[in-house]
């Protein structure tokens, strides 16, 4: 496999596991805008356990996962109690915080980064990615993925039938915290890399779109939304161009004689299309109609037959 | 008696919305909570399941005191809550919101055989059940909150307005329903705005007005006492 592809599977699969960080939180009713805290907590655990105790990936990995996962537990306790704006706004914060601290951290390469000795290859997010995956799906079949439905439809009513609603969010929150922390450690050993420039909050608030614009209401969302996006860009790189020329060739002027098109283009048009996409389908691209139309087993259900069993 | 409530006091900040409020309901009966809007009946319900705290007084279902247990325990103990407005989960199929009612129930196939006896009461249900419950109608909805408390197994259902918005149709079913469930011994007490149906299928009433009991008598006597009815109920 060429640099190129295995580069962009990479990001894919860590952007997926990612987006699964952010959407446990979202399905519980509450939105995460510090993903990239959470991300940094992984990241830098995996590096400097990598760089200064020289652990395998394995156990980095690991340990990116348990600290994000124990940061984010801790978190939620006081934060989950303020709602709406206060609660996007206080993990925003708490991003703001993670990152102001790695910055002014000599053992943690202050503004300069780290680099991570520990190198994964491709596949590893990928395999990692399909467990997430597997693992989000089975979560939101189990009785603790109803309480959370149940909580994000209505808290109050999930109160009355007995659900511990505060547990539940404490959970489900650090659970979202955790893998952010397993992407965030991916990426530093696909990247060899780490600096904290690459956590800022433009990464929170893209994770968050990816899982808003796929939808929030089935597991399959966020890997819709972060697959479009992350392959978006790239289709963008190759085809503007082409579509310069053809514009160009419409109004009659030879293409040649103009600079191809900046870099920036690539998010201009990004940005057309999220607003499009909130536009038209405020509640993001996978529905769970969407989800029974191609469902085999509502279809059977749908049947006479089916609706007595 | 299954619930005896005394004093019942419940504020919001400097706001009472309920003040020193005795009221009972009988195993088996059917009792009314009568009301203008504004008069504490919907915050009379939310404290006896305790979700909001009592500022004073004492709640006791089945002699047990129930004053600063959380809503959880109270579900547990057989005191459910059918929240005005229909709340239903209306991301959630008809059967995973008739699951959330057994939340607290750990015999699964008691719970299933329960689920199949509230299809076979309601069959607009039963034949809706891998749909979302935001495609019911108002009226179904209503089934389907009332199916929902009836899955955890209550001694005692506290309705809160339940045929607001109804049809006059399903207001009549509804009623029914009410009577029915407490002809199997189902404790119930009912909130309402539609005085005239609900003190025809009471045993007793409460009048409540800006948070005090005003009246209590039974229900033949409140729905005789028309000089009542004008000054509180505004009919």
């Amino acid at each position: 496999m060429s640099g190129y592809w295995a580069g962009i599977l990479s990001i894919l699969a860590v952007n997926i596991i990612f987006a699964y960080a952010i959407f446990i939180p979202v399905a519980t009713g509450q939105l995460n805008l510090g993903g990239a805290g959470f991300q940094a907590i992984g990241a830098y655990t995996a590096a400097f356990l990598s760089a200064s105790v020289g652990l395998s990936v394995t156990f980095t990995l690991l340990a990116a996962t348990i600290m994000a996962g124990i940061a984010g537990g801790a978190l939620a306790f006081p934060i989950l109690r303020t709602r709406g704006v206060y609660l996007i706004l206080a993990t925003f914060a708490f991003a703001e915080v993670v990152a102001g601290v790695i910055l002014n951290s000599e053992t943690l390469g202050g503004a300069m980064g780290m680099s991570v000795p520990g190198y994964v290859e491709w596949y590893v997010p990928c395999i990692l990615a399909g467990a997430v995956t597997v693992f989000v799906f089975y979560l939101m079949a189990t009785r603790f993925g109803l309480n959370m439905r149940a909580i994000h439809d209505d808290d109050v009513v999930s109160d009355l039938m007995g659900v511990n609603v505060r547990m539940t969010k404490v959970i489900a929150f650090a659970i979202g915290a955790a893998l952010a922390g397993l992407a965030g450690g991916l990426y530093a050993h696909t990247f060899t890399y780490v600096e904290v420039q690459g956590f800022n909050a433009m990464v929170s608030i893209y994770v968050l779109l990816y899982v808003l614009l796929g939808g929030t209401q089935t597991a399959w969302g966020p890997i819709v939304g972060a697959s479009f996006f992350t392959l978006l860009p790239e289709f963008l790189r190759a085809f503007l161009p082409k579509l310069q020329v053809w514009v160009l060739g419409v109004l009659g002027q030879d293409a040649a004689t103009v600079q191809p098109p900046d870099e920036s283009w690539r998010f201009v048009l990004l940005g057309v299309i999220t607003v499009l996409m909130m536009a038209f389908r405020p509640e993001g691209f996978v529905t769970r109609d969407l989800v029974d139309r191609f469902s085999w087993r509502s279809r059977r259900l749908r049947t006479p037959d089916g609706a007595k069993s | 008696m299954l619930l005896d409530v005394q004093g019942l006091t419940i504020t919001y900040g400097r706001n009472t919305a309920c003040d020193a409020v005795d009221l009972t309901v009988g195993a088996g009966e059917i009792v009314t909570v009568l009301g203008a809007n504004g008069a504490g009946k919907t915050s009379l319900l939310r404290g006896l399941q305790g979700a909001v705290p009592a500022a004073g007084g004492k709640i006791v279902f089945d002699g047990v005191d129930m004053t600063r247990l959380a809503p959880a325990a109270r579900v547990k103990a057989g005191m459910v809550l059918v929240p005005e407005g229909r709340q239903i989960f209306v991301s959630m199929t008809v059967h995973d919101n008739l699951l959330m009612g057994a939340y607290l129930r750990s015999d699964a196939g008691g719970v299933q055989a329960d689920i199949e006896a509230i299809y076979d009461r309601f069959p607009n249900l039963a034949s809706r059940r891998d749909a979302l419950a935001s495609v019911l109608s108002g009226g179904e909805q209503q089934m389907l909150a009332v199916g929902r408390a009836l899955v955890g197994r209550p001694r005692l259902m506290m309705l809160d307005e339940p045929s607001l918005g109804l049809s006059p149709l399903f207001v009549g079913k509804l009623f029914e329903l009410i009577a029915d469930l407490n002809s199997h011994g189902l404790g119930i007490l009912l909130v309402e705005q539609n005085t005239t149906m609900a003190l025809e299928v009471a045993a007793r009433g409460y009048v409540l007005e800006l948070g005090r009991v005003v009246a209590a008598d039974t229900a033949e006597a409140l729905s005789r006492d028309a000089a009542l009815t004008e000054a509180y109920l505004g009919h």
